[in-house]
């Protein structure tokens, strides 16, 4: 029993403490703050007009007490008349007490009617303030006595008549405020009562009515409880509500789209790295394979076959200088891919198509075959000695850098054609730009491979049909990535059958100088 | 290894595995051919008929998974991927769409000689190309088969035939099925072929009360080989 009862007790301040931390509560506690301070001043606004009003009453009434007594007074006091114990006109309840020059209390005069106090206590009591002062006065006061009755109390001086006036002494007229002590003190209990009932009534009414435009909010709390829990594809539901709330789930919703699009790039680049991987692995197990399985066939019994011995010497070696330009490829890429695009960087370097081609013509002329090549409409029929003049366009290159870009670019067009077909090196210039368009006639990249020729390891259908020492499928993407860490753009159009262009423009650094 | 030789069809898109495992196998002894598609390979197992086909997964026009759901129809030869895909759920998926072995490059060359030789023992025990089924011996090898003992006299036609209902023995095969394995799939003459076969067959087995090769009504042919096996 005792501890089911400690059980509720924790329970209900535990309920307690949330109640007054939860936002309904805290809205509650400032508006009691609010109302407190309301009904304080309303309250004693209206407590000090009905005191007044009240004491203007009775101010009145011991001023006509006075007018009253005004004539009999000098007579009691001075014993020519004896002082009645009752005095007829005084209103009922109210006294007068006489007290002699020196505030030595002398008798008090009653009127008809009960008393409304034990007047004991007043009688016996000392004065605590100056009679002599209250008579200059002439103003009605509170007094208290020491069994805590209230009087309104005006002291006017008995004065002798004839020619020399003296004081004779001091008529002290008093009325109890026992009624109107009576009516403030109910009245001011019912003013709190009716606070409170205020209070507890718009408590209760605000609690609920306040809880309907908070309800979106816990709606909020739920849903991102949920997307806390993994789904990320969620949004806050568009509730029709206040504009705060309602900017606060825009807010939100704009967060947690960034947030997902953010989540995405990261599993999308975990996705590319895994497949990257994967791809770079069958690359380098294909080689491999040959290169294991040759050298274990010589093992068993092979090495003593010419035949054998031959072409296991001669692919060996051939797989084993695509296995190393595919991990120089790799490496490039990877040193590619960890410089940044600056344009700062960009004009450091420059180089001209007039110094490479003459270096690069010797490597790409075997691979030709019947295959046509030609700068701007001028055919090259000699690698060593070309004879045609060749754009100097300035580009934002390292030598190197443009061999390589040229090199891949045409031996990804020569493999792409048929053998009487035609590869051009397009040179043009724009406002504000330099493009170099590598062009052939052949096959063509069909749509739906286009968007990704540029990525890791892609080969398009045909391709992959490899021959001998063709390319690993890195060529294109260093072109992309050389081209990106200089500045330019490269894109590529191409439809089947007609050829494939690809266009590399990079902003215009310097003149075009043509011979 | 006997003479005749048991043959390898190699399917890969790479010339360099192609020729090492061509040049390797044919050392082994076995009869080797290659191919560099889904397409080619597929036209060589009608014309060379092979008893295991070596094949990679990722290959142009028609890739390993798809050739590999294909053959069953037209050979009842072994297949054993091999590939650079090493998840298990490529194994999984490899060996569901019917492979009968999977090995990961880069393998010993050893380890696939010795796989070879477990899918013939499969179905040559003795490794002699040889395997008795019920009352009948059928050799591969010498492309023969006997029945109690004596060879028959086959056309070529009727020895696919005959093999073909010998290695799915007691199960019934239904004439269109046949008529894929043992004529291919562009055979544009009626399929009552089947039915003038199956005659030619029963004459030549002797089996006239139908007891060899059966007729299931509205479904096909079976054949029962007999309590030996």
């Amino acid at each position: 029993m005792k501890t089911k009862l400690i059980n509720l007790a924790s329970k209900i301040s535990k309920y307690m403490v949330n109640w007054r931390r939860s936002l309904v509560g805290q809205l509650l506690l400032r508006l009691w703050f609010c109302f407190i301070i309301f009904f304080t001043i309303i309250g004693s606004i209206q407590y000090d007009a009905l005191k007044n009003s009240l004491y203007q009453g009775v101010e009145q009434n011991l001023i006509s007490d006075y007018n009253s007594i005004r004539s009999s007074m000098q007579d009691w006091l001075g014993r020519s008349v004896l002082p009645p114990g009752r005095f007829a006109d005084l209103r009922p309840g109210n006294f007068v007490a006489f007290y002699s020059a020196d505030s030595k209390p002398e008798f008090i005069v009653y009127s008809y009617g009960p008393a409304k106090y034990d007047m004991s206590a007043f009688i016996k009591q000392k004065l605590n303030f100056d009679l002599y002062q209250k008579a200059l006065e002439n103003k009605p006061f509170i007094y208290t006595d020491s069994a805590n009755n209230k009087y309104m109390l005006l002291v006017q001086p008995v004065i002798t008549t004839g020619y020399q006036r003296t004081i004779l002494g001091y008529a002290v007229m008093g009325e109890p405020l026992f009624e109107e002590t009576l009516i403030l003190n109910n009245s001011v209990k019912s003013y709190i009562f009716n606070a409170l009932l205020v209070m507890l009534l718009s408590t209760l009414l605000s609690a609920y009515a306040l809880q309907k435009p908070l309800e979106p909010l816990l709606n909020i709390s739920s849903t991102a409880r949920k997307i806390a829990g993994g789904r990320y594809d969620l949004r806050l539901p568009n509730q029709k509500t206040s504009y705060e709330i309602q900017q606060l789930q825009e807010a939100l919703n704009h967060m947690l789209s960034q947030l997902e699009m953010a989540l995405n790039t990261e599993r999308r680049a975990k996705e590319n790295m895994s497949r990257f991987i994967a791809d770079a692995s069958h690359e380098l197990r294909t080689p491999l394979t040959s290169i294991r399985g040759f050298l274990e066939i010589l093992q068993r019994g092979g090495a003593k076959d010419k035949k054998i011995l031959d072409s296991a010497h001669q692919t060996m070696l051939i797989e084993t200088e695509r296995l190393i330009r595919l991990t120089e490829s790799l490496l490039t890429l990877n040193r590619l891919a960890q410089e940044e695009p600056s344009g700062e960087q960009t004009q450091k370097h420059a180089c001209t198509l007039k110094e490479v081609i003459p270096e690069l013509l010797p490597l790409l002329y075997p691979l030709l075959d019947n295959r046509t090549l030609k700068i701007n409409s001028q055919v090259i029929n000699n690698a060593e000695n070309p004879n045609i003049s060749i754009p100097a366009q300035i580009l934002p290159l390292k030598p190197d850098e443009l061999k390589q870009i040229l090199y891949n670019l045409l031996n990804n067009a020569i493999q792409h054609t048929e053998k009487d077909g035609t590869i051009c090196i397009l040179t043009g210039e724009e406002e504000s730009k330099t493009t170099i368009t590598i062009q052939d006639n052949g096959q063509g990249i069909p749509p739906e491979d286009l968007p990704y020729i540029f990525e890791r390891f892609f080969r398009g259908d045909r391709s992959r049909s490899h021959t001998r020492g063709q390319g690993s499928g890195l060529g294109l993407a260093i072109v992309s990535e050389l081209v990106r860490i200089r500045g330019g753009k490269i894109k590529v159009e191409s439809s089947l059958g007609t050829g494939t262009s690809f266009i590399i423009s990079f902003p215009r650094i310097g003149q075009v100088l043509t011979e | 290894m006997p003479n005749p030789k048991f043959k390898i069809l190699v399917v890969d898109d790479d010339p360099s595995i192609r020729q090492m495992l061509s040049l390797g196998l044919i050392q082994e002894g076995y009869e080797v051919e290659t191919a560099e598609n889904g397409e080619i390979a597929l036209e060589k197992i009608r014309t060379f008929e092979p008893q295991v086909i070596i094949l990679d997964i990722m290959m142009p026009v028609m890739d390993g998974y798809d050739l590999c759901q294909t053959i069953p129809q037209i050979s009842n030869a072994s297949t054993i991927m091999l590939t650079a895909k090493d998840t298990s759920q490529d194994i999984v998926k490899g060996l569901r769409m019917g492979a009968n072995d999977y090995l990961v490059k880069p393998f010993h060359f050893e380890e696939l000689l010795a796989r070879i030789e477990v899918q013939l023992r499969n179905r040559f025990p003795d490794l002699t190309g040889q395997k008795v089924i019920g009352r009948f011996t059928i050799n591969e090898l010498q492309k023969t088969i006997a029945l109690d003992g004596k060879v028959l006299h086959l056309s070529p036609t009727e020895y696919r035939l005959l093999t073909y209902l010998l290695w799915n023995v007691n199960q019934t095969l239904s004439k269109e099925k046949i008529l894929v394995h043992v004529w291919g799939y562009d055979f544009e003459g009626e399929d009552n072929i089947v039915e003038v076969y199956i005659s030619y067959l029963r004459e030549k087995l002797g089996d006239n009360s139908h007891k060899i090769i059966k007729t299931i009504r509205g479904l096909g042919y079976r054949l029962e080989a007999g309590n030996e096996n």
